[in-house]
């Protein structure tokens, strides 16, 4: 969105705000002829006030404001749409200020030239209008995509104008999109879990407790994930239980939660020493590590969907060790394998190096 | 880091990525062996990808890029 209109970098969170507004008032998957506006508020979103981001825009400057000579307009950059008034977000390129106005003309062809301060009218060539009528998710015109692909710009009301139905895709967290219910219809999401709830219980994380008065539970909820090979075809399928730590309360659930890791300065130097006295780098990694970190507070998390025990649904299980998603998850390990090396490895000879902060 | 006599075992931890290397290659054993004997542990071989680093170790020298890193962000 930036580099279309060479907007400069400053303007990278309006850029992710107006994304934002445009894609929930755009259909998605998990909504059934709906857009996320419309889900949320109960109407349907208008998007013919949408105009192209970074382009000139010339607000109405009010009668009061001017005398008989002055402009009736000014010129402002186009960064967004107010959520709370029907406006536009304006920016004003001389004095550096932000308004919001309604009574706003935008030309969506033109630009603004950020280091000249002039207005750049950009000519749209015909030849690249032409893009399909309708932009379907599936490829069907393969045999297209061995051409060079040529930036194709149009403004969003020729868009309007020319087609029925537009299809945008969403980018979206990199875990799969499926619910715990979809998940157990398939067999290698099942086993998945099952693995999961395995390793939770061989390493004697939990125990079901009633749940003493005046505590909250946590709840947790299952995360699945396709893990993808080099060639990018489907290697595992994993299922990971986490916490939903973010409704735990800071002195009640945890108290400190910052966790040490290695600066890359250090791991610079490692590599320089290896290389230097020609040693080999070994690597390792430790499977499911967050598991391993022992709770010092006391924490309850409500039994995981698909595994509740029969007949005592009512309990909670008392976690001993932590589970991902708990804020104090990555201190509650790192302090469990640090003492782990410097133990195994005779304490009065192991300097450890904690990095700053 | 661990000095034993003239040996040395270094080390290095990120979250729940271990690197190491070291004069001696029974400390190196050692090292890994309690480690797997405590967690559960997958083990690497020599280091290939360590914090968006990507390292080759040959006979003549180490040689390390970062282009895979430039990739993602």
């Amino acid at each position: 969105m930036l580099k279309s209109k060479n907007m400069p970098k400053e303007f990278w969170a309006e850029a992710v705000q107006c994304a934002i507004y445009v894609q929930n008032r755009c259909p998605h998957s998990k909504l059934e002829d709906q857009t996320p506006q419309e889900a949320w508020s109960g109407q349907k979103p208008t998007v013919s006030h949408l105009k192209v981001f970074g382009s000139v825009a010339y607000a109405h400057v009010p009668d009061q404001r001017r005398t008989k000579l002055e402009d009736k307009s000014q010129k402002y950059i186009l960064i967004g749409y107010d959520e709370k008034t029907k406006g536009y977000k304006l920016f004003d390129p001389i004095s550096k200020k932000v308004i919001v106005s309604r009574d706003v003309r935008v030309n969506e062809a033109s630009k603004w030239d950020w280091n000249n301060s002039t207005e750049v009218i950009v000519e749209v060539e015909e030849s690249s209008v032409a893009v399909p009528t309708s932009i379907s998710t599936e490829h069907e015109d393969s045999e297209n995509e061995d051409e060079p692909l040529q930036p194709r710009m149009r403004s969003l009301q020729d868009l309007y104008d020319s087609t029925n139905e537009v299809h945008l895709v969403c980018l979206l967290a990199d875990s799969e999109n499926i619910s715990f219910e979809e998940a157990l219809r398939h067999k290698k999401w099942k086993s998945a879990m099952d693995e999961e709830i395995r390793a939770i219980e061989r390493n004697n994380t939990w125990d079901l407790v009633e749940l003493p008065k005046g505590s909250q539970p946590i709840g947790v909820k299952w995360v699945f994930k396709k893990k993808m090979n080099a060639q990018g075809e489907i290697e595992r399928y994993k299922a990971r239980l986490v916490a939903k730590g973010y409704k735990q309360k800071s002195g009640i659930d945890y108290d400190e939660v910052f966790a040490p890791v290695a600066r890359m300065e250090t791991i610079r130097l490692l590599i320089s020493q290896a290389a230097q006295f020609k040693w080999p780098i070994f690597q390792m990694d430790v499977k499911t590590a967050f598991l391993n970190g022992v709770l010092n507070e006391e924490v309850y998390v409500e039994q995981p969907l698909g595994y509740m025990r029969v007949g005592e649904e009512e309990k909670v299980l008392k976690l001993k060790k932590a589970l991902y998603g708990l804020k104090q998850a990555p201190r509650a390990w790192n302090i469990r394998i640090s003492t782990h090396i410097s133990r195994r490895m005779g304490s009065s000879n192991v300097r450890m190096n904690m990095p700053s902060m | 880091m661990k000095k034993n006599g003239s040996n040395v075992l270094l080390v290095a931890l990120y979250v729940d990525d271990l690197i190491f290397l070291g004069s001696n290659d029974q400390m190196i054993e050692e090292f890994k062996s309690t480690m797997t004997h405590e967690f559960e542990m997958t083990d690497l071989g020599l280091m290939r990808f360590f914090l968006g680093l990507e390292v080759r170790q040959e006979e003549t020298g180490i040689l390390f890029h970062k282009k895979n890193m430039q990739k993602k962000s």
